[in-house]
């Protein structure tokens, strides 16, 4: 079920991102769609994401998530804006982000005298604020003309998480933690890199790409030493 | 200047004498103002009046409230009524004569402290398809009553058309089927959902009670044998439209750990008529074991945050970064 509401989300922002692009004209070219000295200003890089995101921790912590929400991992969803005002020559950009990040897991109770799950549900939610230092490295995309830019961000991670037990709410508490992410992200402009620079020129969206991060953190209740997500972004 | 008073004085009365039976007998205008219930209660928000009449108003003396327009008079103070629970028109002579063809005649009614009152009685005396008795249709009837003024008691003439106003009140007093449950049995500590499918009527609205042992039909949608004047309803209810429930057996039922009671839905339509009974749904309360009982880091008042995993490696990257300060 969570799978499949993981793929017709992938799903949708491919075909969002695709969109963005309309077939390609051959007159205007990849290169020139990347002459910054044409281009707006590029400060801020905005994420819309979806994926997989699994809680997990110690003393006992994982085994009673897996008696309790069993395998589910979310899915979770978040959106994150960076703010990138340093420019590293040949390298990429600087800066600082924040993201928010939400998930819900349901699961029965089970019953004390070994009757199997009751007819008691119960909901772990998870919301995610982490706040990070940002390297984008676009060094290929700019000078070398390939369409992949790599990202790292490192940061300090705050998760909220409620647990209800049925109709109780049976814990609400805040944890802390190292927050950290390693991204790859595809730009889409070669598609086409007139709608490409139109969207910059009318927009001041530089550049959208499909990207995919790993990251975790190391927050006690509702943190997750590694999670994945989908997403689609774009800098402005 | 005497003289010319007296003809002010004539000319003023002759044209107040000429405007008033103008005015007074006016198109004959009727509107059903309120419901008179037979809880005595007086529905008049149109929406309530839009409702009609149900099967509690079947069995008492309820009665239509209609009113003429406001500064009109009616001829006669009087107005002989007739129905249709079909599309005719009563106004036609062919519809009323003979009596049975397409309309039947209600009765003749006296303006009374600025309205006339019908008791459904008579509009359901009057009627050939069944309105309150047995057979009567469950989504109801629509009736249309046709009102003549001046024109005497029974008139199976011709009528003038001004002195001829239609209105409708609705009757439904057959209440909706018994919801078909999502199951048969629950079980929890804190909470249990019963759930149910929507009813084929529009505007249902539901009601659960509980009450009494888990037996009898159970679940299948079936109607239920027990006494319904046994059972307590559920309090709370926030949304009557919803078709689900979350009960806590504890403290919605009151029930001890190891004990059950059967929990019933009925459906209610938009007259107010009350179905049928579906259930029970056993609800059982036993201990049940949740997240925040089997993760060792949670007291009964929540779980603590727990440790910070890799500090230690957050450290390092701390020092490294003093580290590489320094250097520079």
């Amino acid at each position: 079920m969570h799978s499949m509401t993981l793929t017709k989300a992938a799903a949708a922002l491919a075909i969002a991102a695709v969109a963005s692009a309309a077939p390609a004209e051959a007159q205007y070219t990849y290169s020139e769609a990347y002459d910054r000295s044409a281009e707006s200003p590029e400060t801020f890089a905005f994420e819309i994401r979806v994926g997989g995101y699994r809680p997990d921790g110690s003393n006992g912590f994982d085994e009673a998530f897996e008696e309790n929400f069993g395998d589910e991992i979310g899915p979770m969803v978040g959106l994150e804006l960076d703010f990138l005002p340093l420019r590293i020559p040949y390298v990429g950009m600087v800066g600082a982000g924040l993201r928010f990040d939400w998930a819900k897991y349901t699961g029965k109770a089970r019953a004390l005298t070994g009757m199997g799950n009751v007819d008691q549900e119960q909901e772990f939610r998870v919301f995610g604020l982490p706040v990070l230092a940002v390297l984008r490295v676009d060094v290929l995309a700019r000078e070398l003309g390939v369409p992949v830019i790599v990202t790292g961000k490192l940061g300090l991670h705050t998760v909220f998480t409620t647990i209800d037990n049925g109709s109780r709410r049976e814990h609400s508490g805040v944890a802390l933690g190292l927050s950290w992410a390693a991204q790859v992200a595809l730009e889409l402009d070669f598609i086409n890199p007139r709608r490409a620079k139109t969207l910059d020129n009318e927009w001041g969206i530089n550049h959208t790409a499909l990207l995919f991060e790993l990251f975790g953190n190391t927050a006690g209740v509702g943190g997750s030493n590694l999670a994945w997500t989908f997403g689609l972004g774009m800098t402005f | 200047m005497a003289r010319l008073s007296t003809t002010r004085l004539l000319l003023t009365l002759t044209a107040v004498g000429l405007s008033l039976p103008t005015a007074a007998f006016a198109q004959l205008d009727l509107t059903i103002t309120a419901l008179e219930k037979s809880s005595g209660e007086s529905c008049s928000v149109m929406e309530c009046v839009n409702r009609g009449f149900n099967a509690q108003d079947c069995s008492g003396s309820a009665s239509v409230d209609l009113r003429p327009a406001a500064g009109t008079m009616v001829t006669g103070n009087m107005i002989d009524v007739w129905m249709t629970t079909g599309t005719g028109d009563c106004s036609t002579t062919e519809a009323r004569n003979p009596m049975s063809a397409t309309c039947q005649h209600v009765g003749c009614y006296d303006l009374t402290d600025s309205r006339f009152l019908i008791p459904l009685s008579d509009i359901d005396g009057a009627a050939t398809t069944p309105l309150c008795a047995d057979g009567s249709t469950r989504a109801g009837l629509n009736v249309n009553l046709t009102a003549f003024a001046g024109a005497g008691c029974m008139n199976q003439d011709a009528v003038d058309a001004d002195a001829t106003d239609n209105v409708s009140v609705r009757v439904d007093s057959v209440g909706p089927v018994a919801p078909t449950l999502d199951s048969t049995d629950l079980a929890g500590d804190s909470s249990v959902s019963v759930g149910w499918e929507t009813g084929s009527e529009a505007n249902l609205t539901y009601r659960v009670l509980y009450g009494g042992a888990c037996t009898g039909a159970a679940g299948d949608g079936g109607t239920a044998t027990v006494d319904r004047d046994t059972l307590t309803q559920l309090g709370g209810d926030t949304d009557l439209m919803a078709t689900s429930r979350t009960i806590d057996p504890e403290e919605g039922l009151g029930l001890e750990i190891g004990e059950s009671v059967g929990v019933y839905v009925a459906a209610i339509d938009a007259a107010g008529n009350e179905g049928e009974l579906a259930g029970p749904v056993c609800v059982s309360r036993i201990q049940a074991l949740g997240f925040c009982d089997t993760y060792m880091d949670c007291e009964s008042d929540g779980c603590s945050a727990g440790p910070i995993r890799g500090a230690g490696l957050g450290s390092l990257f701390l020092l490294a970064l003093v580290v590489l300060r320094r250097k520079r």
